[in-house]
């Protein structure tokens, strides 16, 4: 790749990190809500499956456009959701599941209000 | 090259707009569902050269959308790249099963997302020389071919049979992650050269479709992919665990294909008899070794089956009318 490719390629990721950044903030009280379901218990599977749903999204992305810790704990807790559902709750235990989705949550909000700072 | 690229994330699709248009590709139209594209698809009156779908979305998922883009004349042969975030061995199958020609797993490294672009790219090039067909040439019905009988011909429409390149494409991804385990084997066609020489290229290429359906059923109880390597040779990967009988294989093969009695298009009937590999394991093999035990068996193969040529027997081919 030329230097004004990689150049332009450098503006368009910044642009793209942006969207990003701004989607995880509405994804984040996507998560928020469906963590509260959960803590009543309200219909946990169905919560932890839009959760799956949400983390893999932000997993898919994340380390690419730089945040690969939030990106690594997003695949964690996708994979702990997956095989929680799968193996009806038992491997790894529904708090365990819970303690990597928490994990998760906390990288993102991190990143969320870093860039609001910024 | 046009690409059509869907997913569902609007993030995915504006990171691979950029990083598309850092390689020069600027002609990307895109989707957020299957729904969209084939929308996109109907309306376009310019077929695209390249697609890149994301396995899972909600509705129609990419695997589903791939297969339903090859039920599409235009986009029997197009590139067809998956993305997706699931290194899971079954979705990879059934993605290269259902017509897809290479993936990238997400988050996608992007030196190696324009690396795979490139093969893509070489592949619409490559199909577009104007003696990529044969249904584009003169010589379809007759004895003289417009490709040479070491081609890699794609087969279409017959499941679990996949383009040569994509059968490279997905073992080399195997070796890449912790799916050890798969061989590989091949068949070979013996005195394939006479039977090349003797038939039409219509004649020839429904012969190589029938041997593939063939061989998809002997192994239908095995996870498979086979591509047909030229020469007429075809490759097969089964998967980790899968007990292959070669010796079995061989005969069930020869039973089936027996049992087809397949004719050219002028009635002569076309006997010939197949010989098979040495079955190769995958375990631990390098990314480049693996694509070399493809090689490997298709040599062994083709080495088996001219190994018989000098002593013909009754079971072997014979074109009589």
């Amino acid at each position: 790749m030329t230097q004004g490719a990689e150049n332009t390629l450098k503006d368009q990721l910044k642009v793209v990190r942006e969207r990003f950044i701004s989607l995880l903030d509405e994804r984040l009280d996507e998560l928020e809500m469906l963590r509260d379901k959960i803590e009543l218990g309200q219909n946990r599977e169905e919560a932890l499956k839009q959760i799956q749903f949400i983390v893999h999204k932000i997993g898919g992305t994340a380390s690419t456009l730089g945040f690969p810790e939030t990106g690594e704990l997003a695949q964690r807790a996708e994979n702990a959701i997956i095989h929680n559902l799968s193996s009806g709750g038992e491997q790894p235990t529904f708090d365990d599941t819970i303690k990597s989705i928490d994990a998760f949550f906390e990288s993102a909000a991190d990143v969320s209000s870093n860039s609001y700072w910024n | 090259m046009r690409i059509l690229s869907v997913d569902d994330d609007p993030v995915i699709l504006e990171l691979l707009v950029a990083v598309l248009a850092s390689m020069g590709k600027t002609d990307v139209t895109t989707a957020e569902s299957a729904a969209e594209a084939f929308e996109i698809i109907k309306d376009d009156p310019k077929p695209f050269d390249c697609f890149l779908l994301d396995i899972q979305m909600p509705g129609i998922d990419g695997i589903q959308l791939c297969k339903s883009l090859r039920l599409m004349p235009e986009y029997k042969r197009t590139p067809i790249l998956m993305i997706t975030a699931m290194s899971d061995k079954g979705y990879i199958e059934r993605a290269f099963a259902s017509g897809a020609t290479d993936y990238v797993t997400k988050p996608f490294d992007i030196v190696e997302l324009g690396a795979r672009i490139k093969v893509a790219e070489t592949l619409v090039d490559a199909w577009q020389m104007p003696d990529a067909g044969a249904d584009q040439m003169g010589g379809y019905f007759n004895y003289e071919k417009p490709y040479g009988i070491d081609k890699k011909l794609s087969i279409h429409d017959v499941e679990g049979v996949i383009d040569y390149i994509a059968l490279e494409n997905y073992v080399s991804q195997l070796s890449r992650g912790m799916l050890f385990g798969s061989s590989v084997f091949a068949f070979s066609i013996v005195e394939v050269d006479r039977i090349f020489k003797s038939t039409s290229a219509f004649d020839f290429e429904a012969l190589i479709t029938d041997v593939a359906e063939a061989i998809t059923f002997c192994l239908k109880r095995t996870q498979h992919l086979v591509a047909y390597a030229g020469n007429g040779t075809f490759v097969c990967s089964a998967g980790a665990g899968q007990k292959i009988e070669p010796g079995f294989l061989k005969v069930d093969l020869l039973e089936i294909i027996n049992s087809m009695d397949l004719c050219s298009s002028d009635g002569r009937s076309i006997v010939f008899s197949i010989e098979l590999s040495k079955l190769v394991r995958l375990t631990f093999r390098s990314n480049q070794n693996v694509i070399k035990s493809l090689a490997e068996v298709c040599q062994s193969a083709r080495h088996n089956a001219e190994d018989l040529l000098p002593a013909p027997s009754a079971s072997m081919l014979s074109l009589s009318g």
